[in-house]
C-alpha cells in the first residue's frame, strides 16, 4: 500500500538492523539511509541510535509491533503487519499477516476505533495463539493516512526543506484532525498532538511555523547533541536566497564524519571539530538526555495547560538556562567579561543568565498577570507589521488598520488560556471610524462581550526581543537591549489598553530603570 | 408568569449557560425591570470597586452591562456606577486600570468618581478647591446617632441597585451584597474605633465585629437598593476577595437576584452551604427588624433552593494557614479587625514577595494583645497592630545587649518593624515594609510598589483629611 520508495527505505533500514546485535557493529557499516518521510539522509547506524534512543522513551518502550491498516471507515482490515523486536524500537524484520486472521476466533473481522482497548485485548490474543508473539503495541493506519503518507513521500523530491517541514507539519495535524491514525497504548506525544489540534480549533500548525519562521533571523549554527555513547551534530541554515526566499538547509552529523576517533572524543574536540568544518556563527553543546528529559515533561502536559504544570515546565526550562556553562554551553563566549563585571558593580545591573530566577520567575509571571489582567479575562491580541508596510506618518487612530496582520482573541482563566480564536481583520478594523486600540475594545464587545484587554504588538519588537534576549542573550552589549525596552514605550510597536499598573510603569520608567528592574526580579541577588 | 404581586421580599435564583443569560431570566423572574425602575429616573449601580485589579475583584462588565442596557430600555434619565475602594486606592487608578470609564461611556452610563479624584491628576488643585468639591459632593446622614457622609449622587439618585460579586471573605465567609452597601461610604466612614467597654472583654466578645456589623447595617440603612444582584456565577475561592496567589476561580453557574439585600444574601449563604441565621450579618439583621432573612418568608423564583447546594473553598481560619514563606505567625488575643487585615496583608505578602522572602529569611509576625514570643533571636521582627505593640514595649527582644569586659550596650533591635495602627491598614504597611528592607532587598515588593501611582494616593490622603 505504500508506494515503493517509502517502502525500500524502510526495507533499507531493516536489513541494516537485522544485520546488527550491538549498536558497535553498525557503527562500521557505512551506509546511509534516509530518515523515514524526510529528504534527510543520515548515517544508517545513527539512525539506529536514534530509533533506540527516542522511540522507547517516546512511543512505546516494549517489544514487537502491529501495524494495522484499515478501511477509511475504520472497519475493515484491509494489512496486517509484525514487527519483531529484541530491542524496543529496532524494527529487525517484519511479517505480511492475513487480513482475516481474527475471523477464525471471533468470526468477524471489525476493528473498534471506539474501543480501542478491547479490540487491542482481542488481536493480543490472536498474535499470541497463532504466532507466538506478545505484541505490546498496535499501530493503526486508515487508507486515507496511507494516502496521504505516499503523497507527502512523492511531493518530497525535489522540495526545499522549508517546504519539506510545512508539509509534515500539516500531514500531522490533518492525520491527526481526520483521525486517521491510532497509537495503542497512546503515548504521550500524541496525546498531546491531538489536544493541540482540538484546542487550536482550525488555526494550522504550519501557520504557526511561519509566524516563527517569519520572526527569526538568519541562521547558521549547529547544535550538538552529546552523549558517551554517540554524540551528533545538527546543523541549521536559514538563509534567504537570491530570489529573496527563505531557504533552510538541516545536516545530521557525526564527530566521526567530521574525522575524529570514537574513542578519543571530547566535548572540547567535538566543539572544534565543528567550528572547522562546519563553520557555523554559534554552536550550542546540550546533553542529550537534558533535551529528552524536557520533551519528556513536555509531553506530558495536557492542552490547555493548566496554571501549576505550566509554572513547573517553565521553572525547568529556566532551571535548564540557568545550568549555562554546566550543563550546555554556546559557543563562542561572550567577550566582554570586564564591562560585565563593571555592570554589575558599578550599575548593580544584573544580567547573568547562570542566576536567573527560576524558583521565582513563574509565580510572578503567573501573579503579576492575575492581578494585572485578572483571573478571567479576554484578551484581545494585534499583531502588527510597520515595517512591512512603511508608513511614515504613523497616527494612532490609523496605524492599526494599515499595518494589522493577525488578531487573536484570548480567553484565560486561572492562569491558564483555554481558548484562543483567530480573529480577522474586518472584525475589529472599521473603515470609516476611528480605530485606536481603547476604540476597537469598546465596538468588539458587541460582539464578543466584554473585552477586558486589548494589546497590540509589532513584528519588529518581538524580532528585537528574540534578537538581544534569546539569540544574544550572553552578549554585554547594553545598547542594544535598551532599545528594545524603548520601543515598548512607543504606541505603534506595543501599546495596552486600558493601561494595567504595570504598563503604566513601564511607560513612565526610563528604560535603564526598567531594565535594573527586571533584572531584579528575574535574576538572583546571591547564590542559594 | 410566576411573579406576585406582593410587596413581600422576592428572590430568583437563576442557573444558566452565561451570566448575562441569568441577569436577564432573573430580572424577568422577578417580573422585568420596569416594576423597580421607572422612566425619567435617576439610577445608582453600587458595583465592586475596590483595587486596580481585574475579574472578580471587580463585578463583571457583561453583567453590569445587561442592568444598564435594560435600564435604557425602561428610558431612564441618567445612570451612575460607583462604589469606594480599598482604602487607600483612588477611583481614578482604579479606572485607568480596567478601563471602565470609556467602557461606560459607550454604554450611555456613567462613571461617579466619588472620591473626586477625577481632578486629582490635574496639577496644583488648590485645598481650597478640593474642599469645595468635597463639600458640594456629600450630604450628612444621621444612623443611630452617627453621621455619616454620603455622597449627593446616590442619595439624589431615584433608584439604587447593587451589583454585587460574590467571593471568599476572611470575615464573613462570603463578600455578601450588604457589605457591597457598605462602600457607598468612604473609608472614613467605615473605619471602626476602638472603644472598650467597662467591664467587658473587647478581644472575648469580638467589639470589634459587633461594632463593625452595627456600622455596616447602619450604612445600608441609609439608602436600600431597590434590586439586588448577588453574582456567584464565578467565585473567587481559597482567597479573596482580592486576588491573591492562592486564589482560584470557580464557576457555579448561579446568579441570585432580588428586591431585599438581606433575602439575597439569606438566599445565597443557604445555597452555598451556610445556615443564613448562623451567620453574624444576617443574624443582626435580623435582630434590628432589617431585611427579610427567615427564608421561609421569602417568594423564591427559579431553582429550588433545595436541589442546589455550592461547595466552595473557603478561606482560611487561622492566619498560620495561609502559609507565607519563613513567615511564622505567632498571636495574642486579636479581634477581628487586626485578624481581617494581616490576613490581606499576609496574603499580599505570599503574592508580591514571591523573591523578597526568601532574601530576608525568616520572620516572626507578631499580632494581637501580649502575642508569644519570636521564633528566633535572628528572626525579623514584624509587629502588627498598636496591641501587639504596645504590650511588647518591655519583652526582651525589643533591645539587643552587648556585653564587653568593660561595659554593657543596650541598642535598639532593628530588626523590629512596628506596622502601627488599629487596625493598621495594607497600603502604610507596605510603605512601612518597602522603608524598612529598603528597595533593593525586597524587588518583587519594590515592582508592585512602583505599579502604584504615589501622587494620586498623597492626594487622596489630603482628600480624605478634609
Amino acid at each position: 500500500m505504500f508506494i515503493d520508495d517509502l517502502v525500500r527505505n524502510w526495507q533499507k533500514m531493516i536489513d541494516f538492523n537485522s544485520q546488527v546485535d550491538d549498536f558497535n557493529d553498525g557503527r562500521v557499516k557505512k551506509e546511509k539511509i534516509r530518515i523515514p518521510l524526510t529528504p534527510i539522509n543520515i548515517e544508517a547506524y545513527l539512525l539506529y541510535y536514534l530509533f533506540d534512543l527516542l522511540y522507547p522513551r517516546f512511543i512505546n518502550d516494549q517489544l514487537s509491533v502491529l501495524d494495522i491498516i484499515v478501511s477509511d471507515d475504520g472497519q475493515d482490515i484491509l494489512d496486517l503487519y509484525l514487527y519483531e523486536m529484541n530491542k524496543a524500537g529496532i524494527h529487525k524484520s517484519y511479517q505480511k499477516l492475513p487480513p482475516n486472521i481474527m475471523k477464525d476466533k471471533f468470526f468477524f473481522q471489525k476493528v473498534n476505533l471506539e474501543k480501542i482497548d478491547a479490540f487491542f485485548n482481542k488481536i493480543q490474543l490472536i498474535i499470541a495463539e497463532k504466532k507466538k508473539v506478545k505484541i505490546s503495541s498496535i499501530r493503526i493506519f486508515k487508507k486515507g493516512a496511507i494516502n496521504l503518507i505516499n503523497e507527502h513521500v512523492l511531493n518530497n523530491k525535489e522540495i526545499s526543506i522549508r517546504d519539506f517541514i510545512r508539509n509534515v507539519i500539516e500531514l500531522i495535524q490533518t492525520i491527526i484532525e481526520q483521525n486517521l491514525f491510532y497509537i495503542f497504548p497512546e503515548p504521550n506525544i500524541l496525546k498531546l498532538l491531538k489536544e493541540s489540534v482540538n484546542f487550536l480549533k482550525g488555526i494550522r500548525f504550519v501557520d504557526i511555523f511561519d509566524f516563527i519562521d517569519d520572526l527569526l533571523p538568519n541562521l547558521n549554527i549547529a547544535f550538538i547533541f552529546f552523549s558517551k555513547k554517540q554524540t551528533f551534530i545538527l546543523k541549521l541554515l536559514k538563509e534567504i536566497n537570491q530570489s529573496e526566499i527563505i531557504e533552510y538547509k538541516i545536516e545530521v552529523t557525526t564527530p566521526e564524519d567530521l574525522g575524529l576517533n570514537f574513542d578519543e572524543i571530547t566535548r572540547e574536540k567535538i566543539i572544534n571539530a565543528v567550528k572547522e568544518h562546519v563553520n557555523p556563527d554559534y554552536i550550542y553543546t546540550f546533553n542529550q538526555e537534558d533535551i529528552i528529559s524536557l520533551l519528556l515533561d513536555i509531553f506530558e502536559l495536557d492542552v490547555p495547560l493548566e496554571k501549576e504544570k505550566f509554572q513547573l515546565i517553565l521553572q525547568k526550562i529556566l532551571y535548564g538556562l540557568r545550568t549555562y556553562e554546566t550543563n550546555w554551553y554556546k559557543t563562542p563566549r561572550a567577550k566582554n567579561m570586564t564591562l560585565k563585571r563593571f555592570f554589575i558593580k558599578i550599575l548593580n545591573l544584573n544580567l547573568d543568565v547562570k542566576k536567573i530566577s527560576h524558583w521565582a520567575i513563574p509565580d510572578t509571571i503567573t501573579t503579576l498577570f492575575n492581578s494585572n489582567f485578572g483571573v478571567k479575562s479576554k484578551i484581545l491580541i494585534i499583531y502588527t507589521d510597520i515595517n512591512k508596510y512603511q508608513v511614515i506618518n504613523l497616527k494612532p487612530e490609523d496605524y492599526l488598520d494599515i499595518t494589522f496582520r493577525n488578531g487573536f482573541l484570548l480567553d484565560i482563566e486561572n492562569g491558564s488560556l483555554i481558548n484562543i480564536t483567530p480573529i480577522k481583520k474586518e472584525l475589529i478594523i472599521s473603515d470609516n471610524k476611528i480605530n485606536t486600540i481603547d476604540a476597537i475594545r469598546s465596538r468588539f464587545k458587541d460582539k464578543e462581550g466584554h473585552i477586558s484587554t486589548v494589546i497590540s504588538i509589532d513584528r519588529s519588537l518581538i524580532t528585537e526581543v528574540i534578537n538581544n534576549f534569546m539569540i544574544n542573550f550572553s552578549k554585554s552589549k547594553l545598547l542594544p537591549k535598551l532599545k528594545t525596552f524603548k520601543m515598548l514605550k512607543n504606541q505603534y510597536t506595543f501599546n495596552i489598553f486600558p493601561e494595567i499598573p504595570l504598563f503604566k510603569l513601564l511607560k513612565k520608567s526610563g528604560s535603564f530603570s526598567l531594565l535594573k528592574t527586571l533584572s531584579s526580579i528575574s535574576v538572583d541577588m546571591h547564590e542559594f | 408568569m410566576e411573579r406576585s404581586n406582593s410587596k413581600s421580599p422576592e428572590v430568583a435564583i437563576i442557573k444558566s449557560q452565561s451570566p448575562l443569560e441569568c441577569v436577564s431570566n432573573g430580572l424577568e423572574k422577578l417580573g422585568g425591570i420596569s416594576r423597580y425602575i421607572q422612566e425619567g429616573e435617576q439610577v445608582f449601580i453600587k458595583f465592586n470597586l475596590s483595587l486596580p485589579e481585574g475579574f472578580p475583584t471587580t463585578t463583571n462588565f457583561d453583567v453590569l452591562e445587561v442592568i444598564i442596557k435594560s435600564c435604557i430600555e425602561v428610558g431612564v434619565k441618567k445612570i451612575f456606577l460607583g462604589g469606594y475602594p480599598m482604602k487607600g486606592v483612588t477611583i481614578k487608578e482604579i479606572s485607568n486600570a480596567i478601563g471602565i470609564e470609556s467602557y461606560l461611556a459607550t454604554l450611555r452610563a456613567e462613571l461617579a468618581f466619588l472620591d473626586n479624584s477625577n481632578y486629582f491628576t490635574k496639577e496644583k488643585l488648590p485645598l481650597e478647591e478640593l474642599q469645595k468639591l468635597k463639600s458640594n459632593s456629600f450630604s450628612t446622614i444621621e444612623v443611630n446617632e452617627k453621621e455619616f457622609k454620603v455622597p449627593k449622587v446616590i442619595l439624589e439618585s431615584d433608584k439604587l441597585i447593587s451589583v454585587n460579586q460574590v467571593n471568599v471573605n476572611p470575615l464573613f465567609t462570603y463578600n455578601l451584597s450588604i457589605l457591597n452597601s457598605y462602600s457607598i461610604v468612604p473609608n472614613k466612614y467605615q473605619k471602626i474605633e476602638k472603644v472598650v467597654q467597662e467591664g467587658k472583654d473587647y478581644f472575648a466578645l469580638d467589639q470589634y465585629k459587633q461594632d463593625l456589623i452595627s456600622n455596616i447595617l447602619n450604612v445600608y440603612s441609609i439608602k436600600k437598593p431597590d434590586i439586588v444582584i448577588n453574582d456567584l456565577y464565578h467565585v473567587l475561592e481559597c482567597a479573596g476577595p482580592c486576588v491573591y496567589k492562592d486564589s482560584k476561580l470557580k464557576r457555579t453557574g448561579f446568579i441570585v437576584i432580588g428586591n431585599d439585600a438581606i433575602a439575597v444574601d439569606a438566599v445565597t449563604l443557604k445555597l452555598m452551604n451556610v445556615e443564613p441565621l448562623k451567620h453574624d450579618l444576617i443574624m443582626e439583621a435580623r435582630e434590628r427588624g432589617i431585611g427579610a432573612s427567615d427564608l421561609s418568608k421569602i417568594k423564591i423564583y427559579g431553582e429550588k433552593l433545595k436541589e442546589h447546594s455550592i461547595r466552595v473553598e473557603e478561606c482560611v481560619k487561622k492566619l498560620a494557614d495561609i502559609e507565607v514563606q519563613n513567615v511564622f505567625i505567632k498571636q495574642g488575643q486579636i479581634c477581628s479587625g487586626c485578624k481581617e487585615n494581616a490576613y490581606h496583608l499576609l496574603n499580599t505578602m505570599k503574592t508580591k514577595m514571591i523573591k523578597d522572602l526568601k532574601y530576608l529569611s525568616s520572620h516572626s509576625f507578631l499580632i494581637g494583645e501580649n502575642p508569644l514570643e519570636p521564633e528566633g533571636k535572628q528572626d525579623n521582627i514584624i509587629l502588627f497592630g498598636d496591641c501587639a505593640i504596645n504590650t511588647t514595649e518591655d519583652r526582651d527582644f525589643r533591645k539587643i545587649v552587648k556585653k564587653t569586659k568593660k561595659k554593657t550596650k543596650v541598642k535598639k533591635n532593628n530588626k523590629v518593624l512596628e506596622l502601627g495602627g488599629c487596625p493598621p491598614d495594607l497600603f502604610s504597611c507596605i510603605n512601612k515594609i518597602i522603608k524598612h528592607y529598603k528597595k533593593k532587598n525586597i524587588p518583587s515588593l519594590n515592582l508592585y510598589y512602583k505599579t502604584i501611582d504615589h501622587k494620586i494616593r498623597n492626594t487622596l490622603d489630603k482628600w480624605e483629611a478634609l
